[in-house]
């Protein structure tokens, strides 16, 4: 598929009120599902709390929950998240979210940056939630945000128009290597929706332009690019002061571009990152596997490019819910929501192991 | 109520709607509130409140919430009156919106939201009240102001303000506050004594209106007050309510004047803090006052201001105030004396006690101070190493015709300021009535090229005093008792009292002299051991003068001095054993010396020296081991420090972990 292709695609699911969460249809995530997740992450107050990180909570944990709230269809914890959201960390003057949250801390709010992946997924989940439920509020919230990021992250590389991880500390000015990006915060399937926010924007461009650098920066010894990417040269290199690595962070490209609907030849180098029995972490100065990530909300992203890439089935055990950390629990979540949605035919057949 | 909106109309903010809500008048309950009700909320206003939450509260007997209900109501339908009997029949619940309301009451609007959420999906049909929803607008927008203040993101914070007018009411005046503070930290100060201006037009509450001035004072320019201080209304005991922060602003442009930040502060500000402090004998306030009187060159001020804190506070603070207007004063011995108990509280008092104590010495005429007096003086510029005030000690001695103690003086003196002309002068001029042709000629080698008078010194009349105005007149009238330059030390020291008293060592034979020095070491009297240690060396008995050579040397090592000390040692022929204990002494205080400096490789090498005579014990071990550490040689810091922690010697413990930690730093930067 074509990248134009993918995009017409992508803007007409979203125009006839989504192939996502349609009311009608039955939620690709159940509720017996997201009632474990809710269980574990999401707090009567509506925060949804980062288990593996000291329980705090953050923009992009906010995100995740209210998408998928819209996903399950269930829209009293929407509400819930979002009051929190919208009370709690939405207080920049920009519009933006500030980005960490501490229960213990006094104030709360323990970083006033933004975390720009933070802010699209709270305006992609409030604009699907305006359109799911016929809420204009919530697509004129999604629109603030929307805007707000076209005027405060976007950068244009070499060419390419980028978002950068945040507002404060990433760009040329602000730090020597800098531009620097984060490609895990490029949240491809939020570009028709935010095009058809704010058409003043060039959603559709930033998200060509994404895809295009992704394959730039992983020509290294691991094929796969570092979590943080310094673009300051016309060589892209690992970003000072993180580990040179692809990690946690970029785990989350493919899942992303599948989501988007993009093609064999953007997925395939992401088969790298699949080991025997999990994921891996990968120096990208050496091409070394640091680690393996085992948690079957990890292991259930392999297994789902495995099977787009080469037809074979999802094994049956990841299909199971059963939450561990909260960055795992989101991924698999959404994972089976993208599998039940769009290749359903990968949880058939499939065998245990 | 103008107040407000104009505060938020003139930032364009909700200019359109401002004119709407002229019309309408504070609450006549008597306590005004800040609400706009006429300004159209984001959520418009039916015509009936919602009457769930008031009537559950009443059913839960919860009278506090009850009478808080009914004034938002009030203030939201002005013509609304609430039910005669809240507890009546005529009304049927619903259970799931009383549920909401109770969320709301608690605060929980994450909870409340989803629980409308819940009910609509059970119940299509079913839709919020307008009150219920406005209800939790407002409530989430004053949680996310007080967020967006506490983020310092003030925009947002006067954006919400502008959408949510009614959060800024006197009940919640830390909203009012929190807007304040954020106009005028973007820029928008008049609009912020706006604010100010309408919570003292408005609220009643007295510790509010304090707080308010007091926030006013910490965010706004002591100019920018006198607006909100004409709002002042009287207190109950007829005072005007702000008198006390009218003190403070006193108190902070007179603070403002000695920090340099002003010239002068208003005389309406100094005449409110004098007649405060007369009457309240506030210490704090006595000693401003009187530090402002110095500043505006005001000394007899100052010194009734700080003579009056002296009486209310006795101490350093005010010891230190007063000594400072009686030097201003030209009243040195006052300054010596008011300082007398404070002098080591601190390197400052220190300092200033011994300015003092010079210019006390110093007067023309020579004053005949008390041996108790001199005493302090001496001890204090023996432990500073003041170079000032033992020149002065110098001539002082030698104004009552001791030109050997002044002589000592003024060589203790060079030793501190080794460029301090007029003590090298001083030294002359002692050495020269003493007939020291050689410390004489040494001198003039040494200065001639930089001081006129000392490379003239010998060429005038010979009248000493002609050519050294800072010098006593050789004229100067004789003593009328002897110059204890040393005076005796408390009684407990029995025996040894007979050394208290000067003696000059000239007048003493060699072994007086000798007595004389042991005796003054064991009063701790070093500077004046090492005078009667010099007479003692002039006798013609080798058993003398080898005791005397050692007792100088030892004499010269409690005076921090070894190189004087290795030089006095040669001064005799002494035993192998007192040579080594004295070298073991010299090498071991410049070894501590050094090391106190700075100077790591000077400790080691004095170390070394110290090592051919004896071993060292722990203590130095662990100062070897230490310079080995500064010197970043962590090795053999370690090795050493490793040994000696194996005794059980703590300092040696603390040594060896930071020898080691630096270790593992250096193999990780792959030194």
């Amino acid at each position: 598929m074509t990248w134009f292709r993918w995009l017409a695609v992508a803007a007409m699911a979203c125009a006839s009120t989504s192939g996502l969460a349609a009311p009608s249809s039955e939620p690709t995530i159940t509720a017996e599902e997201w009632q474990a997740y809710r269980d574990h992450f999401v707090s009567a107050e509506g925060r949804v709390v980062d288990n593996g990180n000291n329980n705090l909570s953050h923009s992009e944990g906010q995100g995740y929950g209210l998408l998928l709230a819209v996903l399950a269809q269930d829209r009293p914890t929407f509400e819930a998240i979002w009051s929190f959201t919208h009370t709690e960390l939405m207080v920049r003057d920009d519009g933006l979210a500030a980005w960490r949250w501490e229960e213990d801390k006094s104030p709360h709010v323990t970083d006033t940056n933004n975390a720009s992946d933070g802010d699209i997924l709270i305006a992609y989940a409030l604009a699907l939630a305006g359109d799911v439920w016929s809420e204009p509020e919530k697509t004129d919230a999604a629109r603030q945000i929307v805007e707000s990021l076209g005027r405060e992250v976007l950068v244009e590389v070499r060419g390419n128009m980028l978002v950068l991880p945040g507002k404060d500390g990433f760009s040329a000015g602000q730090r020597p290597d800098g531009p620097v990006v984060n490609p895990s915060y490029w949240i491809f399937e939020a570009a028709p929706v935010f095009a058809r926010l704010t058409p003043e924007v060039p959603w559709a461009r930033v998200a060509e332009d994404e895809m295009k650098v992704l394959a730039l920066i992983s020509d290294n010894a691991a094929g796969l690019p570092a979590d943080w990417v310094s673009l300051s040269s016309r060589k892209p290199k690992p970003a000072e002061g993180f580990p040179p690595e692809f990690g946690y962070n970029n785990i989350r490209i493919p899942l992303y571009l599948m989501r988007a609907g993009a093609n064999a030849e953007l997925l395939a180098p992401y088969i790298r990152m699949v080991g025997e029995d999990g994921l891996l972490r990968v120096d990208v100065t050496t091409g070394e596997n640091k680690e393996h990530l085992t948690e079957p909300g990890y292991r259930i992203i392999g297994a789902a490019l495995n099977c787009v890439l080469t037809g074979e089935p999802v094994p049956s055990d990841l299909l199971a819910f059963s939450p561990t950390s909260y960055f795992a629990a989101t991924l698999q979540l959404l994972t089976l929501d993208f599998l039940r949605r769009d290749a359903p035919k990968c949880l058939q057949g499939g065998t245990a192991q | 109520m103008k107040a407000l909106l104009r505060l938020l109309a003139l930032a364009t903010l909700v200019a359109a709607q401002a004119s709407a809500a002229t019309a309408q008048v504070p609450a006549a309950s008597g306590e005004p509130v800040a609400h706009a009700p006429a300004t159209p909320a984001p959520t418009s206003q039916p015509d009936a409140p919602d009457e769930t939450a008031l009537r559950y509260f009443a059913r839960q007997g919860d009278t506090k919430r009850v009478e808080a209900e009914i004034a938002r109501l009030k203030a939201l339908y002005p013509n609304w009156q609430p039910p005669a009997n809240l507890l009546a029949n005529d009304y049927t619940p619903d259970p799931a919106i009383e549920h909401i309301w109770e969320l709301y009451g608690q605060g929980d609007f994450a909870g409340a939201r989803a629980a409308i959420a819940a009910k609509q999906s059970a119940d299509p049909a079913f839709t919020p009240s307008d009150d219920l929803l406005h209800s939790l607008d407002m409530g989430e927008a004053g949680v996310r102001l007080r967020n967006a203040s506490d983020a310092g993101q003030f925009e947002t914070v006067v954006s919400i303000a502008a959408q949510t007018p009614d959060l800024l009411t006197c009940t919640s005046v830390d909203n009012l506050w929190r807007v304040a503070e954020a106009f005028i930290k973007t820029d928008k100060a008049p609009r912020g004594l706006d604010a100010y201006k309408y919570i003292l037009t408005n609220c009643t509450d007295p510790q509010i209106r304090l707080a308010t001035v007091q926030k006013a004072m910490s965010f706004l320019p002591r100019g920018d007050l006198d607006p909100l201080l004409a709002l002042e209304r009287p207190g109950p005991d007829g005072a005007g309510e702000f008198t006390p922060l009218r003190l403070d602003l006193a108190r902070n442009a007179i603070a403002e004047v000695l920090t340099g930040k002003t010239a002068k502060a208003s005389d309406a500000d100094v005449s409110l803090l004098e007649s405060s402090a007369r009457q309240t004998k506030a210490a704090d306030d006595l000693r401003l006052l009187g530090w402002y009187a110095l500043n505006q060159k005001k000394p007899a001020d100052g010194r009734d201001w700080f003579e009056m804190a002296t009486a209310a506070d006795p101490g350093a603070l005010s010891a230190h105030g007063l000594a400072v207007a009686l030097l201003d004063l030209d009243q040195p011995g006052e300054a010596e004396q008011a300082l007398a108990d404070y002098r080591g509280d601190s390197d400052e008092l220190t300092t200033l006690y011994l300015t003092a104590a010079a210019a006390l010495l110093a007067q023309d005429p020579r004053p005949e101070l008390k041996p108790d007096v001199l005493n302090r003086i001496v001890e204090e510029t023996m432990a500073a190493h003041n170079a000032k005030a033992a020149q002065e000690l110098g001539w002082y001695a030698y104004a009552f015709e001791q030109p050997q103690t002044a002589a000592q003086w003024f060589k203790l003196a060079t030793t501190w300021d080794p460029q301090d002309e007029p003590s090298a002068y001083g030294l002359l001029v002692a050495s020269d009535a003493l007939k020291d042709t050689q410390t004489v000629r040494q001198i003039k080698s040494q200065w001639s090229g930089k001081s006129a008078r000392i490379a003239n010194f010998g060429q005038t009349t010979g009248k000493r005093g002609e050519v050294a105005p800072t010098a006593p007149p050789a004229e100067a009238p004789a003593p009328k008792v002897a110059v204890a330059s040393t005076p005796p030390p408390a009684s407990s020291r029995g025996g040894s009292r007979s050394c208290a008293t000067f003696v000059p060592p000239g007048s003493l034979t060699a072994s007086q002299a000798l007595t004389r020095g042991w005796c003054l070491m064991d009063l701790e009297r070093p500077a004046d051991a090492v005078a009667n240690f010099a007479r003692a060396l002039e006798a013609s008995t080798g058993q003398v003068r080898s005791d005397a050579a050692y007792g100088q040397a030892l004499a010269y090592i409690r005076l921090g001095l070894p190189d004087y000390a290795m030089v006095a040692a040669a001064a005799a022929p002494l035993t192998q054993k007192r040579i080594s204990e004295l070298q073991i002494a010299i090498h071991t205080k410049a070894a501590l010396t050094a090391y106190e400096i700075g100077d790591y490789k000077n400790a080691l090498r004095a170390l070394d020296e110290r090592a051919r005579y004896a071993p060292e014990q722990n203590d130095l071990l662990t100062l070897r081991a230490w310079s080995y550490y500064h010197l970043r040689r962590y090795r053999e810091a370690q090795q050493i420090f490793a040994a000696v922690a194996a005794t059980g010697y703590q300092d040696a413990a603390v040594g060896l972990d930071a020898a080691q930690t630096a270790l593992r730093v250096q193999s990780e930067r792959g030194f």
